[in-house]
């Protein structure tokens, strides 16, 4: 009986207000989606520090005695691939981002929920192209897709790993685009934008970037892909296309 | 002071003690900052630990204070900004009497053409106390010209010309690396730049039979029927080419472009990108036609028909660039 009080005494809160697979699934509670996000990007960084091990063990010696060269170069693209686009970027704004926001400044949740959802999904559906790239041979253009390297000189799979990158790069925009929002609209009474934490100042900051940034990179990468496939010579300086434009835009 | 410490790779241009002074200098300041903020760490967190009967005071803040801690470190950020773009331009700006070696990179090797007629594959001899100016380009995919020992690092780019230059100072042979990630065999993409005493330079120089690169240059002009319309008088087809090099070209469209390495090359290649005023747009594309190489001599040929002989300590002349040379050319027409 004592358990039974303790138990109904509990307060409710993000973690015990539903069970169950779906109830993660389809949330919207902010807190939830962060830890989404928590568990989706530790994942990642598992996955790129298993490569960043592949490559340190063959660095013990001079000589290729782990893995040959076009599959270190694989190692090495893949390891930065995962770890920028699929750990780091959304590792601060969106677990921390997520989590933290809308207490710090007094909202209830994020502007907008479901986008905020949405943007996880984003990220997934970026992140099981990038492992079925892994899985089906890798890449091996180096985490940048320097042109024309990338587009006429490889002939591994560099148009799915664009196009994982390109859609988590919608995710990291409107994650940003939210935030954002947020911050301008959804904050208490009170909470002026200098008695704001130094935390949110820096994730506004953040978003902004991401929101005039991503789209820039996302498109180059979908230039990459449309050139491997079409070849349009966008960056082929024989089409009177440039191989800086990537460089410019990465 | 540094070139005896252990770790503090070879010191061998005259630059780079300027990239030296500016690395040391962040190295000491960081250095500084790091010591300073965990010694400040440390006190406070001894000064200010919870203490029985103390309370701790609101602090309303000091505009003076805050104008200060902003003011300072923006004025050192400006002036490292400030020294470090110096030294960009410095390594960016070729002194006008350098020597020209033309570099061509591609999967996985560097090609190098000497005015005077030598080259070398992942191999870079040069004299000491010689200015010298790298005139790149790639066949492939982009590329670095990377030597630690003169501090130099360039990035080397399909369809363009990039440029580099040093003074070594030192007789010697240092590593020679491509710092940007080209391939399968990138890491293989190495070579060495041999230092000589100018003596010894020319003694090399003359060790093989080989044409000057200007005058290879000549020999494609008149093959590839480049003489029949650049013509060294008024009635060509194609702009007289005696002294245009670096000289403003006036456009069809009215722009004016200076004539320099790239325009050279984008007028060959391309030849319709830009129309010099009062010609017609008739010259053939060369766009895979000629090779990097042959490109380098074309333009060195050019190049040779605007200036006066470079000689200096430890290169010999290149001879067709002599009045001589035109004048062969004029006989030709």
């Amino acid at each position: 009986m004592a358990t039974v009080a303790v138990q109904t005494a509990e307060r409710e809160n993000y973690l015990n207000t539903e069970y169950g697979i779906k109830s993660w699934l389809l949330t919207t509670d902010h807190k939830r989606i962060a830890l989404l996000y928590l568990l989706a990007i530790t994942f990642f960084f598992f996955i790129g520090g298993f490569f960043a091990l592949i490559i340190r063990l063959e660095l013990l010696t001079p000589a290729g005695d782990l893995v040959q060269a076009d599959t270190y170069n694989k190692m090495f693209t893949t390891h930065g691939q995962v770890m920028v686009f699929f750990f780091l970027i959304p590792a601060v704004p969106a677990v921390l981002g997520n989590f933290l926001i809308p207490i710090m400044i007094g909202a209830k949740d994020l502007a907008f929920p479901r986008i905020n959802l949405f943007s996880w999904y984003l990220l997934m559906v970026g992140g099981v192209l990038m492992m079925y790239t892994i899985l089906t041979g890798g890449v091996d253009t180096g985490w940048t897709f320097y042109t024309p390297l990338s587009t006429a000189f490889l002939n591994t799979h560099v148009v799915t790993a664009a196009l994982a990158i390109f859609i988590a790069g919608f995710s990291s925009i409107l994650t940003g685009l939210n935030f954002i929002v947020t911050v301008h609209r959804m904050r208490a009474p009170g909470m002026t934008w200098s008695r704001l934490p130094l935390f949110v100042w820096a994730n506004y900051a953040t978003s902004i970037i991401q929101v005039l940034g991503t789209p820039v990179l996302a498109i180059s990468l979908m230039l990459v892909a449309l050139d491997r496939v079409f070849h349009f010579g966008f960056f082929s300086s024989t089409c009177s296309g440039s191989t800086r434009i990537r460089r410019y835009t990465s | 002071m540094f070139e005896t410490f252990p770790l503090w790779p070879q010191r061998a241009s005259s630059m780079a003690g300027n990239v030296d002074a500016l690395f040391i200098f962040l190295l000491a300041l960081c250095g500084f900052m790091c010591i300073a903020i965990f010694i400040m760490i440390l006190v406070f967190a001894a000064r200010y630990r919870r203490t029985k009967g103390r309370e701790a005071e609101q602090i309303e803040g000091s505009n003076v204070l805050e104008l200060t801690w902003t003011g300072v470190p923006l004025l050192i950020f400006l002036g490292i900004f400030v020294w470090g773009a110096v030294i960009y331009f410095m390594e960016r700006t070729p002194p006008d009497d350098s020597a020209e070696i033309y570099t061509v990179a591609k999967q996985w090797m560097w090609k190098f053409q000497h005015l005077e007629g030598q080259r070398e594959i992942n191999e870079l001899h040069v004299p000491v106390g010689r200015d010298v100016k790298m005139i790149m380009t790639s066949q492939d995919v982009i590329h670095s010209f990377y030597v630690p020992a003169f501090r130099i690092k360039q990035d080397v780019l399909p369809g363009r010309y990039t440029v580099t230059w040093f003074r070594a100072t030192k007789a010697g042979t240092y590593h020679l690396f491509c710092a940007e990630y080209c391939g399968t065999a990138h890491s293989g993409m190495i070579g060495e730049v041999v230092v000589m005493e100018p003596a010894q330079y020319e003694q090399w120089l003359s060790g093989g039979p080989a044409a000057p690169l200007a005058e290879t240059g000549k020999q494609l002009f008149m093959s590839l029927g480049c003489s029949t319309c650049h013509r060294f008088d008024t009635q060509g087809r194609g702009p007289n080419l005696v002294g245009i090099y670096g000289k403003p070209a006036e456009l069809e469209d009215g722009r004016t472009v200076i004539a320099d390495d790239n325009y050279i090359r984008e007028s060959i290649l391309n030849p319709h990108a830009k129309i010099v005023a009062g010609f017609k747009p008739i010259m053939p594309v060369f766009q895979g036609l000629v090779s990097e190489e042959q490109l380098n001599a074309l333009l060195a040929y050019i190049k040779s028909l605007s200036q006066p002989p470079q000689g200096t300590a430890g290169t010999r002349n290149t001879p067709s660039t002599s009045p001589s040379g035109q004048q062969q050319m004029m006989q030709v027409q």
